[in-house]
Order: C-alpha cells, then sequence, then structure tokens
C-alpha cells in the first residue's frame, strides 16, 4: 500500500495555495478494493468525525483565509473520496479547493476524468487544508469539506463552515426607531444596547453577520423593546449568525450580551409588568401586558454565540431571552452556543418554538419563570466536559409560587446530553429540574450522561403537588440512561435512583413514564460534531413515547423519545464545535 | 440665633476671654443673658466693687472673665437698654474659677413675675446645656460633655441614643421622631458635615469618637436661620471646648467583650498596621493593572490577562486568630491659655474587635400566602475596628469685641471585617460557605475658621462669618468574596461556584467635600415694651462628591480543567489562573464612576421679638436656591450612556416660633415651620448602584422632586433649677410627596427605588423628666433619675397602582418605633468619692423592610438594653479616677421577625470596660 503524505503532494500544490508543513497521512485503496469493500451496503454511514474552519467570521475582499480541518476516524476503515469546496451561497456557485476555482476537483486536485483518489479516512488535527484570496462575492459562503463514496457522487458525511465576506461593518445606533434592512453584505457592530422601539421593525436578511462588542456596560445587547419587532429570518444555508467579535479559538461565553425580545403577553407578576433581567430599568427593558397574541417578530434560523454578559452582581444575560413574547412571535431552528447564562429563556408570555440546539452554555437550555406557558417541540441541548447543568429549569414565579397564571408550557421531543463535569454554579444539576410552582407538560425527554440524577426539583410537596394534582403538572415518556454518575455515591440506575423522592409517586405510574434503558444514540459524546440520531435498535422509537396533540403546532411524525428521528435537522446551519477545537 | 445654635457657651468663654493667671490668684467667670430673650448681650459693663482696675466689658457673647486675689467681691453690671444688677457674695480662691453668670432686665420692661436676678454660678455644664435650651428660640434636646462621659458611649451615636426620641440604626444613623436618616442632618461646629457613605445621605455618628466630642444638641424645630433641609432633627455637634486653665487628661480604658475576647477570632492576613487601621499597600490595585484601560475581553492578549489575573493577592481565606485581643481605648486631651490665645487638643486612638455569630433567614411566598423559608443562612462575623481622632481648636481674643476660632477635627475609622455566611441558598438550591474579606476605611476631615465682631457704633450689633471646608473620603479596597457549595445534605466536598460574587474583587473610593461660607448679622433693638433682635445671614453650601470604583472578577474559562473541590486559595491559585482556567476579567460598569455637586445658597431674615416679658416671638423666612447635578459616566467603559441629573428649586421657607412664659420656670412653645427634603445624589441618578455589601441594588429615579414638610410643635418646659427638668411636646408633620423607597423586582432580583408618594404624616408626644430624687425624700437626696418617652405614629401612602408588588400600600414610616424610652438613675456620694449610672433603653418594634409579593413588612422587634457605669475618685481632688462599665448587662437578644418567622437573630455580648484616666493640671 503506498503512503502520501499531504507535505509530499503539498509540494507540487504550493503555487495553489496549499500549504501544510506536516500534515495527515493518507492512505490510499485501489478502487477495486473499495467497490470489493462497500459492496452489499445500500446506504453508507460514518462514524467518521470532522469540522472544519476559518480563522474568522467576516472577512473583507482581497483578505487570506486558511482553511483548516480535524478529522477522527472513529474506526471507519471504509475507503472514501474527498472534495472540498466553498460555495457562495447567494448564487450557490461551487469553487473547489485546494485551487479554489469551478472546476471539479477532489481534495488532491484530480478532476473526474483524471479519477478521484480513493482513500482511508485520514487522522488530522487542526491541518491546513488550504488557503485562498477572499474573492469580492459579498454575502455568506459556506466551507465544505466532504466525504464521498468510492464513486466521488455520494457524499457520506459533511462538515460546513458559514463566513460572510462583507463592504465593511456597520455600527448600529443605540435606537432603532424606523424599520430598518441590514443586509447581509455588511457585518453589523453592536456596542452597548441597541433597542428597536417605536413601533419600528428591524429586519435582518439571510447570511447576515452582526458582531457584538466586549467590555461594554451595559452590556452589547441587541433588544427589541416591547414596541418593537423583529425579522430575521435566516434560511439552512444562508443563517443569521449573532457572534462574538474575537478571532475564532478566542471567543468566550459572555464577549457580549446576547438577544433579548420583549412584548406585552402577559405574565404573572402581579404588576403585570417587570423589567428584564440584567438591564437598567428604561421604559424600552419592560415586558408583560395583556396581548396573548402579542407579536415580538421572528427568528429563523439564527445562531447566537458567545452571548451572556455579565451584568451586576447578581446577573447575566442569556443567549436568548423572551420576556413577554406572544403568540404571534415565531422561533424555529435556534442555536444558542457558548452562552454565559441559559441557553433560551423565557420570561412569561405565551410564545412558541421549535427546532432549539444549545451547546455548551454555562446555565440551563431551557429556562422558563413568570408565567411562561409556551409550546416547543424538537430541541438538543448538549454540554462539554467544560461544565454541566440543567436541561430544563422551570419555575411557577419565584417570588410567588402560586402566581397566576400558571407557568404552564408543554414541551414534546428534547435531548439533553450532558457533559462529565460539574456545574459551576449549581451542585444539584440534574437532567429535567422543577421548582417553585411549575406547571407544565413535559414528555418524550431524551437524558443522557447527566452528572446528577434525571428527575430533580425543590418546593415540589408545598407547590408543585397541587398543579400534580390538578392536571397542571405532568411528565410522560421520559428515556434515562447515565445519569447521575457525578454523584457521591453514584445514582443507581432505578426510579428511586434518577428521580427525586417527591416526583417518584408521579414517574411510578404507568410505564410510559420513566424508562431507563441504554439510548443507543450515534456519537452524541463526540462533541464538535456529534450525532444525536438514533442507532438501529435504539429504544426511542420503540419505548414510552406519547403523541403529541393534535393543536396544529406538534408535529404528529415525531413518534419518538428525543429530538431526533433518522433526520438530523442540525446539519449546516448549526455548528457544535468546540472553542478550543478551533485554536489554530 | 448665633447662640441658639451651640451649646457650651460657657466653657468656650471661659478660653476666649481668658487671660492668663497669674500665680495666687483665680478667675470669675460668666454669661450675662437679657433676661426677655435669653440672649447673651455684649458689651455689658462689668465694674468689681473695691478693684479699680476690675472695670471691662463683656465679649460679643456675653462671656466675661476677670482674674482676682482671692476673697470675696461684688459684680455691677450696666449696659445701655438694661437695668443694672449686682452679683453679690462671689468667693475666688487661688487657682481655681468661679463661674457667676446673670440676667438683665431691659429697661422700660414691665414685669410681674418673678425675674430671676442671678442665673447664678452654673456648676455643670449639664445645667449651662439646659439653661441654653431654655432661653433658645427653638424646640431642641441635648446631651452634655459631662452626661457623654458619664455614659458607656464611645461614639456620637452611642451618645445620642440616651436623647429624647432619637434612635440609632444600622450602628450610626440617627431616626428622630421616627422619621430616617433622610429627615435629619448633621452639622459639625455649626458647619453641614459631609457623608463617608456613597449609599447614605448623612454621615454616620458612630464616626465621632465620644472624647473628641463636647456636646451634642438635637434641635427639633426649624427657625430660619437654619439650614431648611430637616424635619426629624438637626444634630448639632461641638467638639472639645476651650479649658479656662492649663489642663491636661491622659486616659486608659481596656473592655471585655463576653463572646469576643479571648475567644477564637476570624480575621485574615493583612499588613503590620491594620491594628491602627492603616493598609500597608497590600490591598491596593496590583501596580501593572492599567488606570486608564479596563480590562476587558480583546483589549489585552491572554498573556497579558494572565499575568494582570496573578498580580492579585490571592488570598481569599479567613484564618482565625486563637485569641481576640481586648479593646483598648487610649486618650490625651490638653489645652493651655497664652495672653489672647487659648488652644486645646484632644487624640484618641481605639481598637475594638467583635465576633458575632447571626441567623439570617430570607422567605419566600410558597402560594397562597404562605411564606416559607428560602433561604437559611449562619453568618459568623469578626469585625476589628480600629479608630482614630483628633481635635485642635484655637481661639485669639483680640479684644472683648473681636475674636477668631480656628478648628480643626479629624476622624478615621477602619473596619477589617472577615465575613463567614453558611447554609441553605435557596437562589441555587444548595448549601453554601461564603467567605468575604473587607477593608473599609473612613475619614472625615473639618477645618474651619470663623470671627464674632461686637460693633458698638452700630448700635452693638454682632457680626458673625465663619468659612469651613470639610472632606469625607471612603476607601474600600480589594474586598474579596468566594462561595463554595454542595448539593443540600450531601456529603460531597464543598466545591468552588461560579457565582457572579464568587471570585470577585471590588475597589472602591469615595470622595465628598464641602465648602461652607456663611455670615449673620444681628442688631438688637429696644423700643419700649418691644424689644428684640433683627438678624439677618446668609449660608452657601457647596459640595462636591466624586465616586469611583472599579470591580473585577475571575471567573472559569473551562471548568473541566479545573479541580473546584480544592481549597478556595488552590482553586484560585496562580496555577489556576491561565487562559483555559480561572480568567480576571474587570467587570466594572458605566456607572461605577460619578460625579456630582448640589448647590445651596441660603438667606434669611428673622426678628426675634420680646413683647412683654411673657411672650417672645421668633419669626422669619428663608430663601433657599439648590442646585444638584449628578453626571455618572465611567468614559473608559464602552457603550455607558451618560446620565445627568439636573434639579433647581427656590424655596421660600417660614417659620415662627412663640414662647410664652408661664412663669419664671415655665415655658410654653409653639412652633410652625416649612422645610423641605432633596433627593440625595444617587437617588437622582437613573442607573444603578448595586450596594456589594448586601442585599438589594438600587436604581435611582431621575423625576424625583423635592419633599415639602410642614412641621408643627407645641412644647411645655418646667425647668426646676439646677440642671432638673420636666417637659411634655406634641409634634404633627405633614409630607407633600415625601421620597420613600419602593422595590421593583425584576424576575430574579428586588431592586430598590425611589418615588415621590401621595403623603404622609407624621406625630407624636414626647415627655421628659430630670429630677434629683432628694426632694422626695431625704434618703434619696444621692440619687437623680432622668426619663424619656417618645411615642410616635406615622403613616404613609403608596400609590397602589404602580407598586402592587409590596405588600402594604398603608404601614408606618419605615424605622418608626411606637415607642423609645431612655431612664437613667444617678447616684453619687461625695463621701465615697463615687458616682454610679444605670442605663435603661428600650426601642419598640419598627419596620425594617417593606415586604412584597404578599410577605409582611419585616420588624425589627424591640430590644432592651441595660448599661452600667461606676466611678471612683482614688485622689481626694478628683484628678485621678477610675471607672468600671458593664454595657449590655441582659444580652440582648436582636431580632428580626417576619410573619411567624425569625428572620434575623443575633446577639452582641456583654462588654464590660475597666480604665482608668489622670488630670495632671
Amino acid at each position: 500500500m503506498r503512503k502520501i503524505t499531504l507535505a509530499t503532494a503539498a509540494l507540487g500544490l504550493l503555487s495553489t495555495g496549499l500549504v501544510a508543513a506536516e500534515g495527515p497521512v493518507f492512505r490510499t485503496v485501489s478502487a477495486s478494493q473499495a467497490e470489493r469493500e462497500i459492496s452489499g451496503f445500500t446506504s453508507v454511514s460514518s462514524t467518521a468525525a470532522m469540522w472544519v474552519w476559518a480563522d474568522k467570521q467576516v472577512y473583507r475582499p482581497g483578505e487570506q483565509l486558511t482553511v483548516r480541518w480535524t478529522v477522527k476516524p472513529n474506526n471507519d476503515l471504509y475507503p472514501y473520496t474527498i472534495v472540498a469546496y466553498r460555495q457562495n451561497n447567494q448564487n450557490g456557485a461551487k469553487f473547489y479547493l485546494p485551487a479554489n476555482n469551478n472546476t471539479a476537483t477532489d481534495f488532491f486536485g484530480n478532476t473526474p476524468a483524471q479519477g478521484f483518489r480513493i482513500v482511508r479516512i485520514p487522522e488530522a488535527t487542526k491541518a491546513t487544508v488550504a488557503t485562498v484570496t477572499v474573492p469580492e462575492e459579498f454575502g455568506m459562503h459556506t466551507l465544505v469539506v466532504q466525504l464521498r463514496d468510492y464513486t466521488g457522487t455520494r457524499p457520506v458525511k459533511t462538515a460546513y463552515f458559514k463566513f460572510s465576506v462583507v463592504r465593511g461593518t456597520v455600527d448600529l445606533p443605540a435606537n432603532i426607531t424606523e424599520n430598518r434592512t441590514l443586509t447581509s453584505d455588511n457585518a453589523y457592530s453592536i456596542r452597548g444596547i441597541v433597542t428597536v422601539r417605536n413601533n419600528a421593525t428591524l429586519t435582518i436578511e439571510p447570511g447576515t453577520v452582526i458582531i457584538g462588542q466586549p467590555g461594554s456596560q451595559p452590556p452589547s445587547v441587541l433588544l427589541v423593546a416591547n414596541n418593537g419587532k423583529i425579522m430575521a429570518e435566516g434560511t439552512r444555508s444562508r443563517p443569521i449568525i449573532m457572534t462574538s467579535s474575537q478571532p475564532i479559538g478566542r471567543r468566550q461565553r459572555g464577549d457580549w450580551g446576547g438577544l433579548v425580545m420583549l412584548g406585552q403577553a402577559p405574565i404573572n407578576d402581579p404588576a403585570g409588568f417587570l423589567t428584564i433581567e440584567g438591564l437598567p430599568e428604561l421604559p424600552e427593558t419592560r415586558y408583560g401586558g395583556t396581548d396573548a397574541n402579542h407579536s415580538c417578530g421572528s427568528l429563523k434560523y439564527v445562531r447566537v454565540e458567545f452571548a451572556g454578559a455579565l451584568l451586576r452582581p447578581n446577573e447575566e444575560t442569556n443567549s436568548i431571552t423572551w420576556g413577554g413574547c406572544g403568540k404571534g412571535t415565531k422561533g424555529e431552528y435556534l442555536q444558542a452556543h457558548y452562552g454565559l447564562d441559559d441557553a433560551f429563556e423565557w420570561f412569561g408570555g405565551t410564545n412558541d418554538a421549535k427546532y432549539l440546539v444549545g451547546t455548551y452554555t454555562a446555565d440551563d437550555f431551557i429556562d422558563g419563570q413568570v408565567g411562561w406557558s409556551g409550546r416547543l417541540q424538537h430541541g438538543v441541548m448538549v454540554a462539554n466536559d467544560d461544565l454541566s447543568n440543567r436541561g430544563i429549569e422551570m419555575d411557577n414565579y419565584e417570588r410567588n409560587f402560586a402566581a397566576r397564571p400558571l407557568g404552564k408550557p408543554t414541551m414534546y421531543n428534547l435531548t439533553f446530553v450532558g457533559g462529565g463535569a460539574r456545574g459551576f454554579d449549581e451542585a444539584d444539576s440534574p437532567c429535567l429540574y422543577f421548582r417553585r410552582g411549575a406547571g407544565g407538560s413535559y414528555n418524550n425527554m431524551l437524558c443522557y450522561n447527566w452528572i446528577t440524577r434525571t428527575v430533580g426539583g425543590a418546593n415540589i410537596a408545598d407547590s408543585i403537588q397541587p398543579n400534580i394534582a390538578s392536571g397542571d403538572f405532568t411528565i410522560n415518556g421520559v428515556l434515562s440512561w447515565n445519569n447521575g454518575f457525578n454523584t457521591t455515591p453514584a445514582a443507581p440506575a432505578t426510579t428511586d435512583g434518577q428521580v427525586v423522592a417527591d416526583f417518584r409517586a408521579l414517574l411510578n405510574g404507568a410505564a410510559a413514564q420513566l424508562l431507563i434503558a441504554d439510548t443507543l444514540l450515534r456519537r452524541p459524546l463526540e462533541r464538535s460534531d456529534p450525532d444525536f440520531r438514533p442507532l438501529t435498535g435504539s429504544p426511542v422509537f420503540r419505548a414510552n413515547w406519547v403523541q403529541p396533540p393534535d393543536d396544529g403546532f406538534f408535529d404528529q411524525w415525531a413518534t419518538w423519545i428525543g429530538g431526533f428521528g433518522d433526520h438530523d435537522w442540525t446539519e449546516e446551519w448549526a455548528s457544535f464545535a468546540q472553542e478550543q477545537d478551533l485554536q489554530p | 440665633m448665633k447662640h441658639s445654635m451651640r451649646t457650651g457657651l460657657v466653657l468656650m468663654a471661659l478660653l476666649t476671654s481668658a487671660f492668663a493667671q497669674p500665680a495666687g490668684k483665680g478667675n470669675v467667670t460668666g454669661t450675662i443673658f437679657d433676661a426677655a430673650t435669653g440672649r447673651p448681650i455684649p458689651l455689658v459693663q462689668i465694674e468689681v466693687d473695691g478693684v479699680s482696675d476690675g472695670k471691662m466689658t463683656t465679649d460679643t457673647e456675653g462671656r466675661y472673665t476677670i482674674t482676682l486675689s482671692p476673697g470675696k467681691y461684688k459684680l455691677r453690671l450696666t449696659s445701655t437698654n438694661h437695668l443694672e444688677t449686682t452679683i453679690d457674695d462671689i468667693e475666688v480662691k487661688a487657682g481655681e474659677i468661679t463661674e457667676a453668670s446673670s440676667v438683665l432686665q431691659q429697661k422700660g420692661a414691665v414685669t410681674t413675675l418673678d425675674v430671676v436676678e442671678k442665673v447664678g454660678a452654673l456648676q455643670t455644664t449639664a445645667e449651662s446645656v439646659l439653661t441654653e435650651r431654655k432661653l433658645a428660640a427653638t424646640v431642641s434636646d441635648a446631651i452634655s460633655r459631662d452626661d457623654i462621659k458619664a455614659s458607656t458611649a464611645s461614639d456620637a451615636a452611642g451618645a445620642l441614643e440616651k436623647v429624647t426620641g432619637i434612635s440609632i440604626v444600622d450602628g450610626g444613623f440617627v431616626f428622630v421622631r421616627g422619621l430616617g436618616e433622610r429627615y435629619s442632618s448633621t452639622m459639625l461646629n455649626n458647619a453641614m458635615v459631609p457623608t463617608t457613605e456613597p449609599e447614605r445621605r448623612v454621615v454616620p455618628l458612630d464616626l465621632f469618637p465620644a472624647s473628641l466630642i463636647d456636646n451634642i444638641k438635637v434641635v427639633k424645630t426649624y427657625s430660619a436661620d437654619l439650614p431648611g433641609e430637616f424635619s426629624g432633627g438637626l444634630v448639632q455637634m461641638q467638639t472639645t471646648e476651650f479649658p479656662a486653665q492649663k489642663t491636661m487628661t491622659v486616659s486608659v480604658n481596656y473592655g471585655f467583650n463576653s463572646q469576643t475576647a479571648g475567644k477564637r477570632f476570624s480575621s485574615f492576613a493583612g499588613g503590620a498596621r491594620d491594628a491602627f487601621g492603616f493598609d500597608d499597600g497590600n490591598r491596593g490595585l496590583p501596580a501593572g493593572i492599567p488606570a486608564d484601560r479596563r480590562l476587558f475581553v480583546g483589549s489585552f492578549s491572554d498573556q497579558e490577562f494572565q499575568q494582570f489575573g496573578r498580580s492579585f493577592n490571592p488570598d481569599y481565606e479567613i484564618r482565625p486568630v486563637s485569641s481576640a485581643r481586648p479593646t483598648q481605648t487610649y486618650s490625651i486631651s490638653g489645652g493651655n491659655t497664652w495672653g489672647k490665645l487659648g488652644v486645646v487638643a484632644a487624640v484618641t486612638f481605639n481598637n475594638s474587635p467583635q465576633q458575632t455569630p447571626e441567623e439570617r433567614r430570607f422567605l419566600v411566598n410558597s402560594g397562597g400566602g404562605r411564606p416559607q423559608i428560602f433561604s437559611d443562612y449562619q453568618f459568623n462575623v469578626g469585625n476589628e475596628s480600629a479608630r482614630i481622632g483628633a481635635v485642635l481648636n484655637a481661639a485669639y481674643r483680640i479684644n472683648n469685641a473681636n475674636k477668631v476660632i480656628f478648628r480643626n477635627t479629624l476622624t478615621r475609622d477602619t473596619d477589617k471585617e472577615a465575613r463567614f455566611i453558611s447554609g441553605l441558598n435557596g437562589g441555587n438550591g444548595q448549601d453554601i460557605l461564603s467567605e468575604r474579606l473587607r477593608w473599609t476605611e473612613r475619614g472625615l476631615m473639618s477645618t474651619g475658621i470663623e470671627g464674632d465682631h461686637a460693633v458698638a457704633r452700630l448700635k452693638n450689633s454682632v457680626f458673625h462669618w465663619q468659612f469651613t471646608f470639610s472632606n469625607s473620603d471612603r476607601s474600600e479596597p480589594d474586598l474579596r468574596e468566594t462561595i463554595r457549595g454542595r448539593e443540600p445534605g450531601s456529603t460531597q466536598p464543598y466545591a468552588f461556584l461560579n457565582l457572579p460574587e464568587s471570585g470577585l474583587r471590588f475597589f472602591s473610593e469615595l470622595k465628598d467635600k464641602i465648602y461652607e461660607p456663611q455670615a449673620d448679622w444681628s442688631i438688637p433693638f429696644f423700643k419700649g415694651k418691644f424689644s428684640g433682635l433683627w438678624k439677618t445671614g446668609f449660608r452657601g453650601t457647596i459640595r462636591r462628591r466624586d465616586f469611583d470604583s472599579r470591580r473585577f472578577r475571575f471567573f472559569p474559562i473551562r471548568a473541566g480543567t479545573i479541580d473546584f473541590t480544592q481549597p478556595t486559595n488552590t482553586v484560585l491559585g496562580s496555577n489556576n489562573i491561565r487562559p483555559d482556567g480561572f480568567a480576571v476579567r474587570e467587570i466594572t460598569r458605566g456607572t461605577d464612576r460619578y460625579n456630582a455637586l448640589m448647590d445651596i445658597y441660603g438667606g434669611y431674615s428673622m426678628v426675634d421679638l420680646a413683647i412683654g416679658a411673657r411672650w417672645r416671638v421668633i419669626s422669619g423666612f428663608r430663601i433657599e436656591d439648590a442646585q444638584i447635578n449628578v453626571t455618572t459616566l465611567d468614559p473608559l467603559v464602552p457603550g455607558g450612556i451618560p446620565s445627568f441629573a439636573n434639579l433647581n428649586n427656590r424655596d421660600l421657607l417660614p417659620a415662627v416660633n412663640v414662647i410664652y412664659q408661664l412663669t419664671a420656670k415655665q415655658n410654653l412653645r409653639f412652633g410652625y415651620g416649612r422645610t423641605v427634603n432633596r433627593p440625595d445624589f444617587r437617588e437622582l441618578s437613573p442607573f444603578e448602584f448595586t450596594n456589594v455589601v448586601g442585599g438589594y441594588s438600587t436604581v435611582g429615579n431621575p423625576n424625583l422632586r423635592r419633599a415639602k414638610i410642614d412641621n408643627f410643635d407645641v412644647r411645655w418646659e418646667w425647668f426646676l433649677g439646677g440642671n432638673q427638668v420636666i417637659a411634655a411636646s406634641y409634634f404633627f408633620k405633614r409630607f407633600q410627596d415625601p421620597i420613600e423607597q419602593i422595590y421593583r423586582p425584576t424576575a430574579s432580583e428586588l431592586r430598590q427605588s425611589f418615588l415621590n408618594v401621595d403623603s404622609a404624616r407624621n406625630q407624636g408626644v414626647e415627655v421628659e423628666w430630670r429630677q434629683g430624687l432628694g426632694r422626695f425624700n431625704k434618703s434619696l437626696r444621692d440619687f437623680g433619675i432622668q426619663a424619656n418617652l417618645t411615642l410616635v405614629d406615622s403613616d404613609v401612602t403608596i400609590p397602589t397602582d404602580q407598586f402592587v408588588q409590596l405588600t402594604s400600600a398603608n404601614r408606618p414610616l419605615v424605622g418608626q418605633s411606637r415607642y423609645i424610652f431612655n431612664v437613667i438613675a444617678e447616684w453619687q456620694r461625695a463621701a465615697l468619692r463615687s458616682n454610679g449610672r444605670f442605663y435603661v433603653n428600650s426601642v419598640s418594634r419598627r419596620i425594617t423592610d417593606v415586604g412584597t409579593f404578599q410577605l409582611p413588612d419585616i420588624y425589627q422587634e424591640r430590644n432592651i438594653l441595660l448599661d452600667f457605669v461606676y466611678e471612683y475618685s482614688i485622689k481626694e481632688d478628683g484628678k485621678w479616677k477610675l471607672r468600671f462599665s458593664g454595657e449590655n448587662l441582659n444580652n440582648n437578644i436582636y431580632r428580626q421577625t417576619q410573619a411567624d418567622f425569625v428572620v434575623r437573630r443575633f446577639q452582641i455580648g456583654r462588654t464590660f470596660t475597666i480604665g482608668t484616666s489622670y488630670t495632671f493640671f
């Protein structure tokens, strides 16, 4: 078997920009060998993990962009061809790497006519793929590396990195009082609080990058006041990215404040309104009212990264916060990545959301209080070894457990994958945590690898028991595996071990309520490139799932436990890479 | 009026008019008052019978001092507008001071009353204070130097606790007649004092050591010559006065607290000068931290952040001392006169450790108004306080008509506090351990020069001028706090928690200055039945404040790389300060720096009119222009929105006081005054101030207006002679737009704010009785009793439509007790060279915090304090004294309750003090 290192290949490729002093080892496989090896498989999936990135989120034309990748074969010994390209997501045009032109080649510069080279998956850690000059093509682009089958035509695995080419960075003013549209040919900078108010609508085009500046006090926050609206509707190929100003690899939780939307839907504070956590008290920072159908706007394919500023000694902001937003508010395909506080938090209101991704957030994934009663379906939270916290933390109201209207959300199909380290602000951080009079209906929840037990809570006997008795608090269809391993002693895999005492009666009844079994997910703990879909034989399809109500919101086809069936809805637009895995 | 604004005038006169006392001679001194108005009369001719060279005049304050050979004398007093009076039988002894004061009747005044022919020799300062009070134009209560010295009080706050209608809150803040610190002001030597507390309006009175204070008076009704911003009371402190002759006293005291002395004491590593209250620099901001840049993400490289992080003092842990020292107090004071110059100086130093365990709970409404415990803590606080105080006053008497006084006061109070908290934290549902190390230096420097000039050519009018500069500062360098936690009830090791208070380093600096020029001109007039004084003057109070603070926090970047269960000093040790471990970040906010100015210019005109012998009417008005500006912005913090608060007001403040003399010894007083209450600096700032010290964050309200208050008073006084008095008062106050604290919760915390609420009223009754018991029974002649009782009823109405989180929309004022009483039993027997006092002080329950969310208001329950002092003169001449005192003999249990729960409970232990003092001259 011939061995060619990338270094030797690079000697001939330096002129085209492929630079690597040392790199992964590619083991070439002959076409006939490859055909023999995969004959009989109709669909191929790879256990390999792979991610790709550049140094910055936005580039100006003419700048140099270095494409890097990391590949871990994870015992996948099948032969593949490798194709890498940059795609202009405005017009779909592809520019193949390493040459960076529109002639289709494989990773090694071979055209189809020459025949793509067939290789085993290499081990590559932070290796350079190519350095290219950024063209004058404004808008969002994607760097793609694909493992294709030996024929070179069918992609088996794809890694994506989104970046934007911009004319420049536009500073957003402190107040947006008239309708305004942000376009993807610019980056937009937020310093301090940028408030959309005075009945203005802020429209953000797909593929637009918004950059929160650090160090600002009050923090850099995009605040949609209760009389403003945001229309940020990206697409799978052109998500809207709100991120840190720091170079990739050095970004941290809390580099900037985050996205806050306030509305006029009911909350259960007796005053009828409150000031949002973490921001100064101004007329704009109030939320709550009487319009249950109020719309704070629409978010679609939006990533909020490295947000959650330290505000006061007592508070941080969340990545995405809804306060008193009503049913007219839309939200789907949203990612909160490396937040300093919660990934998604609701303060009252009635708004719904679908397809939520929370990655490596410092606090909870889903946090609701002050009487939030919305609906959620399809979501995944993953913690890494940095820390771990709660998957759901639900209160009715901290200051009055019995406040009305009762906070009563309805949730289906959420996957929670914990991490190895304990949470650093709360020792008791179970996957599902209910306290302070919480109500709601929690269904088809998958909890895996949680350091503390599956279901916990506080003030249950006093404040939640009445809701259980009245049917306002239910949990059904919980699949639990490998939880409570980091407590002393480790929590046993029994209902008693996995459920806080006051909830045991609730979960001990019908078999549908709690199942403790190996979840059999594909690659849940491969942090920078996880796959939360079930393996063949996973209990998520056959176990104790419950049918969501057919109310027009819940997808009836989601007949499984957790956030995923066979389709990975996080592909392309979401990013799971851990920051330390992106350091040059 | 000048004389009504000060006390202890008699003693001051001793110095200001004193000549050096030749060997073998004695001094006669005194004050000459007008019988109708009680004002001192300047330029009274004094002739000593049989001494040809004894002819002289009283000074601008009606004082005189004459040096005579031993013997018996008669003084003849003559004045243009008064009847001639004689004082008989004045005995002069070598080396001693004989006091002889008197009153003069006005010519033409028709008198049917017994005139006090002699005010008599005022034997004690307590008496002189009473005399002044009797003759004062306003209602006031006071505590004299003798009373302060005889009590267990170590500072001005403790001394004031014994005064009618006063309660002390939070150690140093005065509540007068149930009205909070907001409604009181403090003056030192007739000048406004800036505060050392960023969150408070007035200076805490525990800053002033008792040994420097000559007397304290609380003026309770307004007259036009006073600054218009008070309603409850104006606290007037006067520092040590001038001696009549050479004097020097040294004293040493040691105190033993039953729960501190000799016991294990919480402290922390510091510098060699900690015991004296001076930081040796180890708490300063590390030298490498740039002053002109903030440590924000992106401003520095990871390596620089690591360097910054490692430059902080890496000690977060409480280090107990195995055996606490006793409390120590050392004082020295002395003075002398050299010709026309008199000088007095005093220095005091005190170091007192205090260990206080405390239980504290926070409740939450678990539904249906049923409160339950949310957080349940055990506190253990070790506080070592070091206090230094000094006074240097000098007076120069140019002649009897002209004198100049120069006064300097310096106080300094440092607290070194190690606070440990353990228990359940409801916020994150776990058992926590918190360690906080705190060092606070507070200081006040006041320097002033003043002069009095009597001008015979201008109808004997008196001109007074004064300029005072005061500077308060507070420095709180390097407050450190860490919090560890674990699951409740578990046996896991405690682990460092990344809470926002955990790993915090806080530095703050406050400077508050007041420049205060003032001048008064008073002209007496006499017209048949009417006599009086016309007085006019102005006062400018020019105040500047600068507040600056920086906050830093260590927070974990990748928690997985750190073992949080290690001891705190290891977790936050320099090995863990690295780009993927703990990083230091500056969390200074734009609002952490502000500067403010308040300029108040007031002018007044008033007439003090005696109508016949029984009526006296003091009426006048004052116009005050006030300008307040607050600018909040740290220019180095990006994104900060500067805040400018601006308030301009001109107020006309009328005042009328009427005194009707029922008999020679009884007064009936009526008073009315309109006063104002202005918002303080930080109350006007729309931004948020977090009191790191504990609890609520506070957000100002730029729309605040000043409140107006109408004050009505009636008082009956019966002066029984000597220092005996019986008095009863009724007061009523009506507030228009009073500024009240309200609470505006966000979902996760309570924010305190301020609002002009609709209205409030406050009324009450005060009774005071001070009498020797000898008149009731001869066997009780060694005993005396002082007692006072105050009953207060107040009511605030909060507009409920806006703040429905508050449980009560209608409640008493925060801090108002329904009753306050003091009983002081005195015993004195010259034959045993002994005297003793027994004190009972009781303050009934009062609201400390307003309840929200259907939780009831929090009440501080009734306190009773019992103190005892015994003093013995070792030598016959009283120069060497021994003193023994016991404080808090009953070890009062301080309790705060909310509904049926005790939410705070602590005891401070009994303190026994033994001390001695020696007077050299």
